[in-house]
């Protein structure tokens, strides 16, 4: 019994010893891990580790990616503290990918890592493409590649790729194709955007849908809007390169060759098209609260007759008359053309010139640049009423608050004034504003 | 057949019996639980998560069992020598065979179902205690955007969870019956045709214990699983060795005997990779081939899953009609 007890309790003594020294250890390597960011290092999977683990996963592949998913979820949150190298994070959701092919999540959330937060976008839409390559129904790889490419990149070209494949995929929701118009149009490609914003108004006709009209025509005038700015801004180019200057007024584009006998688009045509095609199908024309803004066709244009009005007037959709109304919407012409919205272009003085400003900003629309002036006036009042405030005073010039000559010329062409004695800064050209 | 039933039920006795099968039955529902905890760590897809892991436990804690199970089967019947009583009586050695194999195969089954029904428990559960969900349980809307709480709210949280519990239970329960809901869909089905892949397995491990020792036998079970779930990568390793010498005929020397033993071991055992349908299910055929809808029963893998256990059995009755117990 004695022995037994002695036994026992020398057991006993051995499980502490080891057991305490055991813990010790661990206890000293996990204050050690504390010291330390988390996750450092990614696991240096390489380009053939998906290969590798595809076999050695046997059919748990799936299993498999998502153990390493979770990985570079934690892996991803301790790279933002630490360096920015995307290889390691790359081959990490390669490997994923590889391992199970339709993981739509880590195509997106490797992209935005890489790409993204990373800063290495052509990289990203690597991961992207493959997912494409694999998940030939789905929207969502190509749209976040249009994403990347237009938003991130600013390359137009590219996010109109992405944009046609999503727009084209079998699940894309009814606002996809819309986006990609919208990018189509930001990359020049205005026939294939208006093209398609007429397609999603008739659609909207069909559908009953009024916002989807409203949109849409919305998206017409932006897009019609946007091609009569790029001809101006084509002729801008063709007047400075062959005069060596800038232009005074938008009177003196005229007799550039871009604005001779071009093609755009007419939203009063389009109207007018679509009015018709209405009126011949049997249907009310477009209520006269959402043309409100808009540049409204002349009597005679609404009268015309439609081409085949049988088979109008025999069709349950509108759709299958897109082409005849998108041939309508063209029209050629030459010269300074109107705004959708009815107010006449000019250049904006402010921008033009500046290398500040964007290039598209020089070509505006009289409304618009009413606007730009407002918010220009508002600024400049609300940095002089501070000035005001520090001093206890009118500021006696403008340099006193910029601290340097006011420079900045007015959109409309007219000057700047600032009185010092009343502390106003108005503008020539809109005194009342 | 009256023979057989009661083999196969004693062989099922004994086989609850044996501990290493509740080890791994617990483990694999500690996992199923885990994979609910372990979801909440993605941004993205926890359902996914949660499925993947769920069914890769089934099929794989399935096929330990099978192994490690099965293999004793056998043996323990000639090593403690009850074989000598069985062998006495009025019955067939293929009868023999052929009750171990549906007594080894019931006992799987019947954990398959265990694990399925905690599987899609987890499933339900998880969906019926989002936040929003509880959150809509603790509190009522009196007027647009002012809420008030519906009793104590730590009571009203244990009542909520044990409630959704107790449904998640039964729903699972009878899902394993046909029920489905979106969560769930294809979900039964991919876990039949797992159990069919088990039943093959079953008879290789039942097959190897008719000759060899439960150790031998485990090692042959597991390289028949590795290689019959490597099939179709075999057929591409010696589609490249092929294409790499310029055609089957212009292999020489070690590459003519790794081609042909690598042809040998993908048409000799049996395809698991056919009975595996957990891709389906989780994204749906749809998504990975738009012609095709949802997991759908391939009536030819059943066919050929059936005939590769009639004839592995006959194979293993076969060797064991040849073994001599005097």
């Amino acid at each position: 019994m004695r022995r037994s007890l002695v036994h026992n309790l020398i057991l006993v003594a051995l499980f502490l010893a080891f057991f305490s020294g055991a813990v010790a250890i661990q206890r000293r390597t996990l204050e050690g891990v504390r010291k330390n960011p988390p996750f450092i290092e990614t696991w240096n999977l390489s380009g053939r580790s998906g290969d590798i683990l595809k076999i050695l996963a046997l059919r748990y592949d799936m299993v498999t990616a998502d153990f390493l998913w979770l990985r570079a979820i934690q892996s991803f949150g301790g790279r933002g503290m630490t360096n920015r190298d995307w290889r390691p994070i790359y081959n990490l959701f390669d490997t994923i990918t590889e391992l199970d092919p339709y993981f739509e999540d880590a195509y997106t959330f490797g992209n935005l890592v890489i790409g993204d937060e990373g800063g290495k976008q052509r990289e990203g839409l690597a991961l992207i493409d493959k997912g494409m390559k694999n998940m030939i129904c789905q929207y969502r790889v190509p749209f976040e590649g249009m994403y990347v490419a237009h938003w991130q990149m600013s390359d137009t070209n590219l996010a109109r790729w992405y944009g046609r494949v999503a727009a084209n995929r079998l699940n894309a929701p009814d606002w996809v194709p819309r986006i990609a118009a919208y990018v189509e149009v930001q990359g020049g490609a205005y026939y294939v955007g208006l093209d398609r914003f007429i397609g999603n108004f008739l659609r909207g006709i069909d559908g009953k849908d009024t916002v989807m009209q409203t949109i849409s025509l919305s998206k017409i005038k932006d897009t019609i809007d946007d091609w009569n700015k790029s001809l101006l801004q084509r002729a801008l180019d063709e007047y400075t390169s062959s005069t060596g200057r800038l232009p005074a007024r938008i009177g003196d584009l005229v007799s550039q060759p871009a604005l001779q006998n071009y093609e755009s688009a007419s939203i009063s045509h389009f109207i007018a098209a679509i009015n018709r095609y209405l009126f011949a199908s049997g249907r009310d024309t477009l209520d006269a609260g959402m043309l409100k803004g808009y540049v409204l066709p002349a009597p005679d244009e609404m009268t015309k007759p439609v081409p085949s009005p049988e088979a109008v007037k025999a069709a349950k959709s509108m759709t299958p008359f897109q082409n005849e109304i998108f041939r309508d919407t063209l029209e050629k012409r030459g010269g300074i053309p109107l705004s959708p919205a009815g107010s006449p272009y000019m250049l904006n003085l402010t921008s033009l010139g500046n290398p500040y400003a964007s290039r598209k900003e020089a070509v505006t629309d009289t409304a618009n640049a009413a606007e730009f002036l407002k918010n220009l006036l508002g600024d400049m009042r609300e940095v002089i009423r501070k000035r005001k405030n520090e001093l206890g005073r009118n500021p006696e010039s403008l340099r006193e608050v910029f601290c340097t000559d006011f420079k900045t010329t007015e959109p409309f062409g007219g000057k700047f004034t600032y009185d010092p004695k009343t502390g106003e800064f108005k503008s020539s050209s809109h005194p009342d504003m | 057949m009256h023979k057989i039933t009661v083999i196969a039920l004693n062989t099922f006795k004994e086989a609850v019996r044996n501990k290493v099968l509740y080890f791994l039955l617990i483990f694999a529902l500690i996992i199923m639980g885990f994979s609910g905890v372990i979801s909440d760590l993605s941004i993205a897809a926890p359902e996914k998560l949660i499925k993947d892991l769920g069914l890769a436990s089934i099929d794989f804690f399935g096929f330990l069992i099978a192994v490690f199970v099965g293999i004793y089967l056998v043996y323990n019947e000639i090593d403690k020598r009850t074989i000598y009583t069985i062998v006495s009586k009025p019955i067939d050695r293929c009868q023999f065979i052929l009750g171990k194999y549906f007594g080894l195969l019931f006992t799987i089954y019947v954990n398959i179902a265990i694990m399925s029904l905690f599987f899609f428990a987890v499933l339900y559960f998880r969906e019926s205690t989002q936040p929003d969900m509880v959150n809509k349980a603790l509190y009522h809307e009196i007027t647009p955007g002012k809420w008030e709480a519906a009793g104590n709210p730590a009571i009203q949280y244990y009542l909520f969870h044990a409630k959704q519990f107790g449904l998640s239970a039964g729903k699972a329960f009878i899902t394993i019956f046909g029920y489905t809901e979106p969560l769930t869909q294809g979900l039964m089905r991919v876990i039949l045709m797992s159990a069919l892949g088990l039943a093959v397995i079953t008879s290789f491990a039942i097959f190897y214990s008719t000759f060899s020792t439960p150790t031998l036998s485990a090692v042959f079970t597991f390289l028949t699983f590795i290689i019959g779930s490597l099939c179709e990568d075999i057929l591409r390793y010696t589609d490249k060795l092929a294409e790499k010498a310029g055609g089957v005929n212009m292999l020489t020397g070690a590459d003519s005997l790794k081609y042909w033993f690598a042809w040998a071991a993908m048409h000799i055992t049996p395809n698991l990779g056919l009975f595996d349908k957990r891709m389906d299910a989780i994204y749906g055929s749809e998504f990975v081939n738009p012609l095709d809808r949802y997991v759908t029963v391939d009536w030819v893998v059943v066919v050929y899953g059936l005939l590769y256990v009639g004839g592995v059995l006959c194979l293993a009755s076969m060797i064991f009609n040849r073994r001599n117990f005097k």
